[in-house]
């Protein structure tokens, strides 16, 4: 309960007037008929005060008349369902889609709301998140401060994040701990950025006894439309940028499929603007075409890299054991991907010279007994020129030869610094857990990998990786695998066992031909996708500490550690467009898109946010929460008060009368 | 049992005078063990030969079975008391705390006591007083006077001021036998003339009890407060805490009867306290102990 002026409450000090009255003021005596009053003596008036309180029902009711009186002066106002001052955290969401017509002010005017419904000693702090959490008010209890926050609120072109949004709540709250601690999130919710079917991802987060609130703010659009799907192919007739536009109208939903032609010398057009950039990559502005209500998401960014002609080289005597399952497997992706994508060729030896393996997109070799320095040497000269090499690991390996060869300089472009063959007697080895985020792995689906774990070998050997190479699947144990490395402009992959069949299952087993389709397929695709969303980590292929410079096209240049693009993307990358990436091993171009999930225009029904929240939106609910803000706005309490003041002194004034009649 | 019918609060709830005094002292009498046609009224004396004429049915028929001699048996005539009631009816015997006003008991007191006294064939007379006598029958014997007796207790009412002593002295001053006064009065009055008064009465030889009927509540002071104090004679006020005085009251009221007791006994009279809360038994022993010991005075 809180006070509107709460001066008034001086007046209690008007409760010790009954009280003095009892005490002080001599009462009039009763009459009392008594034999003789030989032996009576009159006390003095001065000692005839009670020495307790006379009367004690009189006197509780006309102090409790007094001090309901005086509180009902005060114009109290309640809260009913926070006795303790609440602290709450107003999560705004500022993703892309609070853009949309009116939301960004719907979203402001339900803050103001909720800031104006705050008691006197109130706090609360406001949040604007999309893909990344900014505290636009610490917490604070001036409404003054908070409304100018408010004004500081625009939404961004990001993904609304509510995971991240509601730990930094949290965050936030943490250090509260007096009384209730509420999180108000307001937000469009859209449908499409809500999970799906399930348990709720953001409610299985301790909210750690915070409440959460939702107040959902804005109207469906009306019309929409925005591209995805993006892919660019290479054909005879040329190469090109092929996309879906997505049209939505209330609730009805149609694609059509675009293509632009890259066969011009680029420059912009109504609906392409690209280019070829200095290191080779194409750049590329692609425009959804039809009309509707929100234009933040009708352009999409692209930059790439003009795929190569899909060409492996399996090197290795045809009557090695490992041979038939390599070429089984690769034959199957070149099936796969159709010859007009991937070929396959063959060839007994290492040439001497790389020149002669450069026309390949990816070679394949298995590593036996010691190593032949000429031969690395072709093969580092290859790879960083641009190749995709790919080892794997025969059983019979001069292990301590290899070893001492990746020890010395000549060996430093090997993705591994040591092998270990791994001890079989207790138990075969067996995969675990993969990168599927990799790109080597990316063609990959769920199903390979639950088969590739239930593989079992007998010969496999554990990689410890160079520093800068990336484990893409690991043993049970948790050892590496399967590295990755780049050397130069190409890469390096390692498979720590082999396919043959003195291994172990692998090269017979269904997961192996995939793959080697998901490793050929990475070696002739762009090194980097498309295009990334906002918000999305940028795995730059550097050491975390490497430092890189990000220059947008308007020439706006930031710096940021290598480490920094993968934690916090949406910092360097919040507006879609195109960024130039430079760094001491490279330069290259970088696309950045709204996400595509917030131009789905549906917003999610009050039962799916309850399901998400696990919030409470039911009607009684709704109904109390507006009759408690009715209340608290319209301060009528005071008129109870004071109607129960009265009743007490009706009360009072009957038993006073009461006790005249008896003692009269 | 007897005990509790003899209560004042169950007497109260009799209602008629006569079927209370009549409870009381039937049930005191059984109390005592014998009964009262017993050696009370008539006692033997001696022996003496037959002479033609005695009644035949006063002969000892066992001594003459003994010594074959025929004796009678003679009695001594016992010598009637003559019981004067003095029962102060002055406003302050309205006092009524409890169940049982100070009147009502004194009423039961007086009642009691000539129903005993008529019962053993004495006289029995009865004044009623406060300042003047309001009430006063003739001094006789015999059931149809006790009637009248109760007729004017029933009659009386306790009013106006009171003034023991002369009243005391102007009844006595009309005795023409030594009688036994029992005065029963609350002695809200000075005490010397009370205390001389009974002395004189005394000393002209006549047997005094004095019972001074007082509440509990009056004795203690039990009502706790402040409160307007009426006097139930003069209609004075006073306002008093009782929490304040109350010590000093009893103190004084005690020391008050212990001066009765003292200067009464001094006196040759009897002095008793009575709560309106306790038995009559108590009175009536004492009646009737103090009866005998005039009745062996006067042999």
């Amino acid at each position: 309960m809180r006070f509107l002026t709460p001066f008034a409450l001086a007046g209690l000090a008007l409760i010790a007037l009954p009280v003095a009255i009892h005490l002080l003021v001599r009462r009039r005596a009763p009459r009392l008929d008594f034999p003789s009053l030989k032996f009576l003596r009159e006390t003095p008036t001065f000692r005839l005060r009670p020495r307790r309180i006379q009367q004690p029902l009189l006197l509780a009711l006309r102090v409790a008349a007094m001090a309901i009186l005086v509180v009902g002066l005060a114009n109290p106002l309640f809260t009913f369902y926070s006795k303790k001052p609440r602290t709450r955290v107003i999560l705004i969401d500022a993703s892309l889609s609070m853009k949309a017509s009116g939301r960004t002010e719907a979203a402001r005017e339900q803050a103001r709301i909720l800031i104006n419904t705050l008691g006197a000693g109130e706090r609360a702090a406001i949040i604007a998140f999309g893909s990344g959490s900014i505290v636009l008010s610490a917490m604070t209890s001036s409404n003054v401060e908070l409304i100018d926050a408010i004004g500081r609120y625009q939404p961004g072109n990001g993904a609304a994040n509510y995971h991240e949004g509601l730990q930094t709540a949290i965050t936030l709250l943490r250090h509260e701990t007096d009384g209730e601690t509420l999180i108000d999130l307001v937000s469009d919710f859209q449908l499409s950025g809500l999970p799906g079917e399930g348990p709720s991802q953001y409610f299985s987060q301790s909210l750690e006894g915070t409440k959460l609130m939702t107040h959902p703010v804005g109207n469906i659009l009306e019309r929409n439309s925005y591209l995805i799907d993006e892919v660019v192919k290479s054909s005879q007739s040329g190469n090109e940028i092929q996309a879906s536009e997505f049209v939505v109208a209330g609730s009805e939903r149609s694609a059509t499929h675009r293509t632009w032609k890259l066969d011009s010398t680029g420059g912009p057009k109504s609906d392409i603007d690209w280019r070829t950039e200095s290191n080779g990559q194409i750049t590329a502005r692609i425009q959804a075409q039809t009309p509707d209500d929100f234009d933040a998401d009708d352009v999409k960014f692209l930059a790439f890299e003009l795929a190569r002609n899909g060409r492996a080289l399996m090197i290795g005597q045809e009557s090695n054991d490992e041979a038939p399952y390599l070429r089984a497997a690769l034959e199957s992706s070149v099936n796969e991907l159709g010859e007009d994508r991937l070929t396959l060729d063959r060839v007994d030896t290492m040439p001497d010279v790389s020149s002669e393996l450069e026309p390949f997109s990816l070679v394949v070799i298995t590593l036996h007994g010691k190593p032949n320095a000429n031969e690395l040497q072709t093969v580092k000269d290859y790879v960083t020129a641009g190749g995709n090499m790919w080892f794997c690991v025969s059983g019979d390996i001069d292990m301590a030869a290899w070893n001492q060869f990746a020890a010395n300089d000549e060996g430093d472009f090997l993705p591994f610094v040591r092998l270990e063959r791994k001890d079989d007697r207790i138990q075969a080895p067996g995969f675990g857990t993969a990168d599927t985020g990799a790109p080597a792995l990316r063609f990959m689906n769920r199903n390979v990998l639950t088969a590739l774990r239930s593989v079992r070998m007998r010969q496999a050997f554990t990689v410890v990786p160079r520093d800068d190479a990336q484990t893409l699947i690991r043993w049970y144990d948790n050892t590496s695998a399967f590295v990755a490395a780049s050397t130069g402009k190409g890469r390096i992959l390692l498979l720590a066992t082999s396919p043959a069949q003195a291994s172990g299952e692998l090269g017979t087993s269904e997961a192996f031909p995939a793959l080697a389709s998901s490793i050929a397929r990475f070696s002739t695709a762009p090194n980097e996708p498309l295009a990334h969303e906002i918000g999305q980590p940028i795995f730059p292929g550097l050491e975390p500490n490497a430092v890189v410079r990000i220059i947008n096209r308007k020439g706006k240049e930031s710096i940021a550690n290598a480490r920094d693009l993968v934690v916090s993307p949406a910092t360097y990358f919040n507006d879609p467009g195109l960024y130039r990436l430079e760094s001491d091993r490279f330069t290259k171009y970088l696309a950045v898109n709204t996400p595509s999930a917030e131009s789905e225009s549906a917003l999610a029904p009050a039962a799916e946010i309850e399901r998400v929240f696990k919030v409470s939106t039911s009607l009684p609910e709704r109904r109390r929460k507006i009759g408690n803000d009715l209340a608290e706005r319209n301060g009528n309490a005071w008129r109870y008060f004071l109607l129960a003041a009265f009743v007490l002194l009706i009360a009072e004034m009957y038993f006073a009368i009461r006790h005249r009649e008896k003692y009269s | 049992m007897i005990e509790r019918l003899l209560s004042p609060t169950v007497l109260a709830s009799l209602g008629r005078l006569d079927l209370v005094a009549r409870t009381v002292v039937e049930g005191f009498l059984v109390g005592l063990h014998h009964s009262p046609y017993h050696g009370l009224s008539h006692e033997f004396a001696e022996h003496r030969p037959y002479f033609p004429g005695d009644e035949f049915r006063r002969v000892d028929w066992r001594v003459f079975g003994r010594t074959d001699r025929l004796f009678v048996k003679e009695f001594d005539e016992e010598t009637n008391v003559t019981v004067r009631l003095l029962f102060d009816v002055s406003g302050s015997l309205s006092f009524a705390p409890g169940d049982v006003s100070k009147i009502e008991f004194g009423r039961f007191l007086v009642a009691a006591l000539a129903y005993l006294a008529i019962r053993q064939n004495d006289r029995v007379g009865l004044v009623c007083f406060n300042d003047d006598v309001r009430e006063r029958t003739r001094t006789r014997g015999g059931r149809r006077h006790l009637h009248s007796v109760l007729g004017a207790l029933e009659r009386v009412q306790a009013d106006g001021r009171t003034n023991v002593g002369s009243n005391v002295l102007r009844e006595a001053s009309q005795w023409k036998s030594r009688s036994m006064a029992i005065l029963v009065s609350d002695l809200y009055d000075e005490p010397d003339p009370i205390v001389d008064a009974v002395a004189r009465v005394r000393r002209v030889g006549h047997d005094v009890i004095v019972f001074q009927l007082r509440d509990r509540a009056e004795r203690l002071l039990e009502r706790r407060g402040t409160f307007e104090f009426q006097d139930l004679e003069t209609g004075e006020r006073l306002i008093a805490d009782t929490d304040r005085i109350r010590k000093l009251y009893i103190k004084q009221t005690r020391e008050q009867c212990e001066n009765f007791r003292r200067e009464f006994e001094r006196a040759g009279a009897e002095y008793v306290e009575l709560d309106t809360a306790e038995p009559l038994d108590k009175a009536l022993s004492i009646f009737l102990r103090r009866r005998k010991a005039r009745r062996l005075r006067g042999r």
